[in-house]
């Protein structure tokens, strides 16, 4: 059962980054992707120290808000300061970051998370976190925020498919039509947020990135349309999941890193093998 | 004040010092030329070098560590360049891969040495947020050696890397070796950055190179008076860092160093803009100074 929660929650995990990651390197967002992982801390320790608690519903919530607050931000900064764009987003995310760093130190023992949690996550640690309601055993509280989370993305995603699609290639066109882009533009924000939320626990809050980019360019390279770029990123975070289990239970090394590290050996694999045939 | 008799906390700022001016004038170099995150890249890049040096030599001596982590950075530069040149991965998508593989790969390999039974491993995970208060005297010497180089190139080949970043057509028409000046600036960065390891660490290293630059912004727009106003921001901010993190206990100087760089340029934003509001009416070009400060 220990292996299975834990396989079947980083999966779930995936899943999501897979699939938010995929729009985000169709919009040439990837580095927002990575601005907003690192910035979501800042949201989990303040909800930790202003609550003294983290209920799934506090920590969404609070993680959303700082999200959205690093693209509205670096966005403002950007236009409104001599910055470029990737100056004013390096500063606001650093910065979010360096904070959340130093309210965990400052207030050590009120937030119980420590730079072990933010860099690796806890990933074998999920089975032991249950939900627990009247006495009931209900499973990881992981799972469940991960499921959650998921659930959210595909809803999400599957109305606004069609929409998603046209801003991400014809912003232009999206525009003319009457398409409130920067609506789109906020709402894929705010599925990251909530997505590296999610991931904070079982891949710490940096590795999140490595799910949501790695796969998902793997799938660039070869899919041919939006929907294949998405399931195909989900097929290789998947496998990614499997082989960096398996790489993580022969070298004794933590969980989350060898998953990343497995999607970053599928990606090469795939550029070899596309290399070999492409010379055939 | 009694900090200042204090051998350890004189080492220790001496190094935040030089750190934060090579890192605040060569990442201001970086950032001008529109690659403000390329050294947040090659910070990340660094860790999986230095983790694979630990594990083939289990030694965390400083030489040993510039040079591992100065070849991952350089391997990781060219792999951005593979991916953007080689295939239609875009070059924000391959700057995130190659960040967040690298990383993975130095975590992977950190995890399996703490896993492991190797000596001398308890300095490595410091890497990652820096600790500045662990540093001795022999550190310090290095951290002296690589930044006189890292100035003196700078000085060097001021005007030929300013003519290059900023018309590099006009430069190649002189017949300056463009791609030769590339390099050695891509260089110096990872040194830049190697010594920021230790001290900021490999996730805040960006912000030591980027936000000083961004603060002289407001006040300058001339390139050497930027430079200049940039190390001065980095000195303020160490100092004041160095002072918090040795009076406190448990206080990571690199989060707070980047804490008050934050603060100084909301401040130099705040009072720039109250300038302009004032004085809109006696100096029309005050309003506009800071739109038109694109270099």
């Amino acid at each position: 059962m220990y292996e299975f929660w834990i396989l079947i929650t980083a999966s779930l995990v995936a899943t999501s980054c897979a699939l938010v990651g995929s729009l985000l390197i169709l919009r040439r967002m990837a580095l927002l992707g990575d601005a907003i992982s690192h910035s979501v801390l800042l949201g989990i320790v303040l909800v930790y120290l202003i609550f003294q608690q983290a209920s799934i519903a506090w920590m969404l919530s609070g993680a959303v808000l700082v999200g959205l607050l690093t693209a509205w931000l670096s966005q403002f900064i950007h236009q409104k300061a001599p910055l470029a764009k990737d100056a004013s987003l390096g500063l606001v995310f650093t910065w979010f970051f360096a904070l959340a760093i130093v309210l965990i130190a400052l207030y050590a023992d009120h937030v119980h998370l420590d730079h072990e949690h933010v860099l690796f996550g806890e990933m074998a640690f999920i089975p032991f976190n249950p939900l627990i309601i009247d006495g009931q055993n209900f499973g990881p509280h992981a799972f469940w925020l991960a499921g959650l989370v998921l659930l959210i993305n595909l809803i999400v995603l599957g109305i606004g498919y069609q929409r998603f699609k046209l801003t991400s290639f014809h912003p232009a066109l999206a525009t003319s039509l009457g398409i409130q882009t920067a609506v789109w533009h906020y709402l894929l924000m705010t599925l990251v947020s909530v997505t590296a939320v999610a991931s904070f626990d079982v891949v710490g809050s940096i590795l999140v990135v490595a799910l949501m980019v790695i796969p998902a360019a793997t799938a660039y390279l070869l899919a041919k349309s939006l929907k294949q770029i998405m399931l195909i990123s989900v097929l290789y975070a998947q496998a990614a999941v499997l082989i960096g289990f398996g790489l993580a239970w022969w070298l004794d090394s933590a969980l989350s890193a060898s998953m990343a590290v497995a999607a970053g050996l599928l990606l090469l694999i795939t550029l070899v093998v596309k290399t070999i045939t492409k010379k055939n | 004040m009694s900090l200042w008799q204090d051998a350890n906390f004189i080492w220790v700022l001496t190094g935040t010092l030089l750190l934060g001016v090579s890192a605040a004038t060569i990442g201001g170099m970086a950032v001008l030329r529109q690659r403000a995150l390329i050294g947040d890249v090659l910070a990340h890049a660094a860790l999986p070098g230095i983790m694979m040096a630990f594990i083939l030599f289990e030694s965390t001596q400083p030489g040993l560590v510039v040079f591992s982590a100065l070849l991952s950075s350089l391997l990781g530069y060219y792999a951005i360049q593979f991916l953007t040149q080689q295939t239609k991965i875009k070059t924000d998508t391959a700057m995130a891969v190659v960040l967040s593989l690298f990383f993975a790969v130095g975590l992977m390999l950190l995890s399996f040495i703490q896993n492991s039974t190797m000596e001398n491993k308890s300095g490595l995970d410091k890497l990652l947020f820096g600790q500045a208060a662990a540093m001795n005297a022999n550190d310090v010497n290095w951290l002296i050696v690589i930044t006189l180089l890292a100035l003196s190139y700078l000085v060097i080949v001021f005007h030929k890397l300013r003519l290059i970043s900023f018309d590099p057509t006009y430069a190649q028409s002189l017949g300056l070796k463009v791609k030769r000046y590339e390099l050695s600036f891509a260089l110096v960065l990872v040194f830049t950055i190697v010594i920021g390891l230790q001290i900021v660490g490999v996730i805040l290293m960006a912000a030591a190179l980027l936000i000083p630059i961004s603060i002289a912004r407001f006040w300058s727009q001339s390139l050497p008076v930027l430079l200049w106003l940039a190390a001065l921001f980095a000195m303020i901010s160490a100092l004041i860092s160095t002072q918090l993190s040795m009076q406190i206990a448990n206080m990571p100087t690199g989060p707070w160093m980047v804490v008050i760089l934050g603060v100084l340029f909301a401040l130099s934003w705040a009072l720039r803009w109250a300038l302009s509001r004032g004085w809109v009416s006696t100096k029309k070009h005050a309003q506009t100074a800071g739109n038109q400060a694109d270099v």
